[in-house]
């Protein structure tokens, strides 16, 4: 079904299909627990024809959508009556979708004549009651809240005069969405949709389709509506969680032209002319989407000795062997050769994207690993850097110091193991990585860190609960609940913030919500520190016992006995996990001798 | 003539989840609960990309039947 759907939404990409695909997909794509999202569209148009490719496209990305539509041009009060149905849904995401000319229509419909003094109050008055409305949604929901921008006129009222003054009606609307966004980027958890970039992107005349638009208040057109989806999706992906932390390359007919097994390193086409110019322009997107804090990896089929003489020495090459942090290049299935590159790195399969030239690689990925996220690359090699970039896997909505840094980390990892098989005994071994920790709360310079954790973290994560900064934010004000991260420094390098705890307060109870530590720190008892921090917590709230679910998914076997590990028992098992209790009457949970404490490196985030 | 129509009942099918097998040239929006206006818009914009024709919208109200609809797409087409 899967394979089948991505074909039929490229050959016949129309709502039926669209529809059928989110009707069935999620019923038959058991391998994938999807992410259940609600998502509320406030609207001044029509946007019900783009839901179904919005579910259709989720659904491929193992993202179940449930979606509610406002009134039209009803925001306003929707967002105003705390009794509004917005409230009772209380969606995950809340998409203002609303049209220049509904929202400002004396910029649509004016000749944008105004002087430099009335230009700014033009802007306010546009501005600022959308201003009062995102601070009056934040503070009642916990919703993220997407805002699309404001769309510019296919040609300007005035015409061609319009850009011979100093402002006009389209340096009005520049003006406005320019505020808009500064407006956007005062608040955690409010994205700018650029609807106008993303209207210019297809061309304006193609996009409106007028005659919808005056019988139906549905101006974009049928063939664009996909388009529209997929601009969502962009958003969705990252606020849901599903991204793609690795980018697996094939390297025959991607990274260069032709095949170096036959044509050799100087025969292939990689450099500034054409052809060799469209990989080189897909290498430059790889190292742009590496940039975000995406691990590369290589997946091909090829003598290595060749492949490497490539990577290591062909002068035109921009990618060298230091950018990858797995290498596969071997005569083995690729699906086993992702397979290692997951278990290499430490990610989940349902992690990588793969990216590769030949339909007949992409189809047997997508057979036999359903959950990795192919890229369809067209047939023209002039395609494909664009294709890659518009990839909606490797979008983030926050970029965060770890991320730029990672390949780093992985580089120094590999010495860690190194060193792991030099050192005698464990205890040795966790001695002679000289870790450093720091307990950190949640600030502005952390909270988008901690939020990005939860919603990544598989692996040694006791309950999976995935958090949205805003919620984070939420929680970290709230007398009831107790949240640190952890930072730990060893000799090799920073490991940046690398665990969660959120405990909540009930009581003489302590409740452990979330407990997580990345998978970069794993086995080396920094678990350990943080259970006993957690009982300095329960201390001081005067608790007597902390209580704490283990919720076993499909990746998180790693973490299944940490509880057990520590002395705490279990005292309840159902169908959803386990129930482990600790005693804060007895022995406490003491601190690894190995981690030092350390308290100076706060300054390292400034 | 029946290949149209046989693409016209999956259209409507799949639009507002109905077994095909229970429509006939005379379903109408009345016998359909999702065949409401925003349907009709659905059903216009699907039945334009999947013909490829465009429909008027004086047209468009009007074709309220499947039989309706048929016969405006063999003419159109």
């Amino acid at each position: 079904m899967l394979t089948h759907a991505h074909a039929l939404l490229s050959l016949s990409p129309t709502l039926g299909t669209a529809q059928q695909i989110a009707n069935t997909l999620a019923l038959e794509l058991p391998h994938r627990a999807p992410v259940k999202l609600k998502v509320a569209f406030l609207r001044s148009y029509t946007v019900e024809p783009c839901i179904p490719f919005l579910r259709a496209l989720a659904a491929l990305h193992g993202v179940e959508l449930t979606v509610r539509v406002g009134e039209f041009n009803s925001y306003a009060q929707e967002i105003i009556d705390p009794q509004s149905w917005l409230y009772t849904f209380d969606p995950q995401i809340v998409i203002l979708a609303a049209l220049t000319r509904d929202l400002a229509p004396d910029l649509w419909h004016g000749s944008g004549d105004v002087t430099v003094e009335q230009a700014s109050a033009a802007v306010d008055a546009v501005v600022s009651p959308l201003a009062s409305l995102i601070g009056q949604l934040r503070s009642r929901s916990r919703a993220s809240l997407i805002v699309q921008n404001l769309e510019q006129p296919a040609l300007a009222n005035a015409g061609l005069f319009d850009s011979r003054r100093e402002i006009g009606q389209q340096e009005l609307i520049r003006r406005v969405n320019r505020k808009l966004s500064q407006e956007a980027l005062g608040h955690d958890g409010v994205y700018v949709l650029d609807y106008d970039a993303l209207v210019a992107r297809q061309g304006r005349e193609r996009w409106n389709d007028e005659k919808k638009w005056l019988t139906s208040r549905s101006p974009v057109a049928a063939d664009c509506l996909i388009l529209a989806a997929r601009e969502y999706l962009r958003f969705i992906l990252p606020l849901a969680g599903r991204i793609s932390k690795v980018l697996a390359v094939d390297l025959d007919n991607t990274l260069w032209g032709g095949i170096v097994g036959e044509d050799g390193p100087t025969g292939i086409k990689i450099g500034p002319e054409y052809p060799g110019a469209t990989y080189l322009a897909l290498q430059r997107t790889i190292l742009q989407i590496a940039d975000r804090g995406v691990l590369l990896a290589v997946c091909s089929k090829n003598n290595p000795a060749d492949a490497l003489e490539v990577l290591e020495n062909h002068p035109e090459m921009l990618l060298r062997p230091r950018h990858f942090a797995a290498l596969r290049i071997n005569w083995t299935d690729k699906a086993q050769n992702l397979r290692d590159i997951a278990a290499e790195l430490n990610v989940g399969i349902d992690s990588i994207t793969f990216l590769d030239d030949n339909p007949v690689e992409r189809q047997r990925i997508r057979l036999e690993l359903p959950e990795v996220t192919v890229i369809d690359l067209p047939l023209d090699p002039a395609g494909y850097a664009p294709t890659l970039l518009s990839s909606p896997v490797f979008e983030r909505l926050s970029i965060t110091a770890e991320d730029r840094a990672r390949t780093g980390y992985y580089s120094a990892q590999r010495e860690r193991k190194t060193s792991e098989t030099s050192a005698g005994s464990l205890e040795d071994f966790y001695r002679s990585l000289e870790m450093k920790s720091e307990i950190v709360d949640v600030t502005s310079v952390t909270l988008a860190r901690i939020a990005q954790l939860t919603q990544k973290t598989n692996q040694l994560n006791m309950t999976t609960r995935r958090y949205t900064e805003s919620e984070v934010q939420t929680l970290a004000g709230d007398p009831g609940w107790k949240l640190f991260g952890v930072r730990i420094v060893d000799k090799f390098g920073d490991n940046g913030l690398v665990g969660v705890v959120f405990l909540r307060i009930a009581g003489d109870t302590l409740e452990i919500d979330t407990f997580l530590l990345s998978c970069r720190v794993i086995g080396r008892t920094v678990e350990t520190m943080m259970l006993s921090r957690v009982c300095e917590i329960g201390v001081a709230a005067g608790c007597s016992r902390i209580n704490a679910w283990f919720l076993p998914t499909r990746k998180n076997e790693p973490a299944a006995k940490i509880y057990a590990d520590n002395g705490f028992t279990k005292i309840e098992e159902n169908a959803d996990g386990s129930l482990w209790q600790l005693s804060l009457g007895g022995e406490l949970i003491g601190k690894p001798e190995w981690i030092g404490q350390q308290g100076v490196l706060a300054s390292v985030y400034e | 003539m029946s290949d149209k129509l046989d693409r016209i009942k999956q259209i409507i099918s799949t639009l507002f989840n109905v077994d095909a097998a229970s429509l006939t040239l005379a379903s109408s929006p009345k016998d359909i609960p999702g065949w409401d206006s925003m349907g009709q818009l659905m059903l216009i914009l699907e039945l334009e990309q999947q013909f490829d024709i465009q429909i008027p919208p004086e047209r468009a109200e009007k074709l309220s039947s499947i039989s309706q609809i048929v016969d405006y797409v063999e003419e159109s087409t």
